[in-house]
């Protein structure tokens, strides 16, 4: 009989924890370095980044492909790839951390939430903690999209800004972050 | 002609040319992957298997690159107009091939357990550890043949 009630109970928790994960792996991520100086806007953007997110802890986990960064002009896309970010060299920008307000997110009632999440970001192989607010929306019980807009420091992450343009690229990216979740399945 | 006025028109001419060159390079588009050469050729399950077996590896040896592939399709979306295949890989992992724009309408066509060949830029393998497995990410893709 106890061993019946250990296995509904191992059986139960599996099921707990693959239904409070999400997932996508077509989130979109913007990065914007224009400043008022700037002949255009320097924009790219990524339409495949992968994120996790569990529900229940809060833990949050994003994966970016660097190379996979478009930009509208090929000359602003090769200086980015190239001499900014070294794409080819660090090919993976990875994000670790938590919503550290889950417990306020309320599964059992649509809206939007808003949300702190603080982690470790790895860019251009440095790693640094960042943190940043934006959103969760739930539907019928569920995590269904996040957003948020937040900006980091180029230097904290070792891309220099040659001198002839430092007036025309910003020393602070702004990132924007706009995904939405599906349940991961087991 | 009076060397002074050889030397102004060179100036100028050289100056102009320097201009339209500038000009024309700030606003070239990416080109098309329809228009580079692919380094090399897989079948997208030993392609998948090369990524698994030793990420760091590959990633050095591929990212970045243009890659022919021929795979046999799983699923097929299409999201604010870009359109994803994801082939089928090796047991754990799939190969997600994001289309150009221009090339949407006809690889949106793709359908489930149908074969095709394609190119694309080989980015990098994205496993998240949260979840179970992961896939590699092959983006601005090309369709180059349907296989029956």
């Amino acid at each position: 009989m106890k061993k019946i009630l250990f296995l509904v109970a191992v059986i139960a928790t599996c099921t707990a924890t693959a239904q409070s994960r999400y997932f996508t792996k077509t989130g979109k991520v913007t990065f914007d370095a224009t400043t008022p100086t700037s002949p255009e806007k320097i924009r790219a953007s990524n339409d495949n980044a992968v994120s996790v997110i569990d529900a229940g802890t809060g833990a949050m986990e994003f994966m970016i492909s660097m190379t996979a960064f478009n930009f509208e002009k090929a000359l602003m896309g090769e200086h980015f790839h190239e001499n900014y970010v070294e794409s080819e060299k660090y090919p993976k920008c990875n994000f670790k951390g938590t919503v550290t307000n889950i417990i306020e997110v309320d599964l059992n009632k649509d809206g939007n939430y808003p949300v702190n999440v603080k982690g470790m970001m790895t860019l251009h192989g440095v790693t640094k903690e960042v943190t940043a607010t934006g959103t969760l929306t739930t539907k019928g019980g569920a995590i269904t999209a996040g957003k948020s807009d937040f900006k980091i420091q180029l230097s904290d992450f070792n891309v220099t800004i040659p001198g002839v343009v430092t007036d025309k690229v910003s020393k602070d990216a702004r990132i924007k972050v706009d995904v939405t979740y599906e349940p991961v399945k087991k | 002609m009076k060397k002074w006025k050889i030397i102004v028109l060179a100036i100028l001419i050289g100056g102009i040319g320097a201009g339209i060159y500038g000009y024309l390079e700030w606003n070239r588009k990416p080109a098309s992957t329809s228009e580079k050469e692919a380094i090399a050729s897989f079948k997208a399950d030993s392609l998948a298997s090369i990524f698994e077996d030793n990420d760091s590896i590959a990633t050095i040896q591929f990212t970045g690159k243009i890659i022919s592939l021929e795979g046999v399709v799983e699923q097929c979306t299409k999201d604010h107009g870009v359109v994803r295949l994801r082939l089928k890989g090796s047991d754990m992992s799939g190969i997600i091939c994001e289309f150009e724009a221009k090339d949407s309408a006809q690889s949106g066509q793709a359908q489930p357990g149908a074969t095709v060949c394609l190119k694309g830029q080989c980015n990098t393998y994205q496993k998240a550890d949260m979840l179970p497995s992961g896939d590699l990410l092959l983006s601005n893709c090309v369709v180059t043949e349907y296989k029956k």
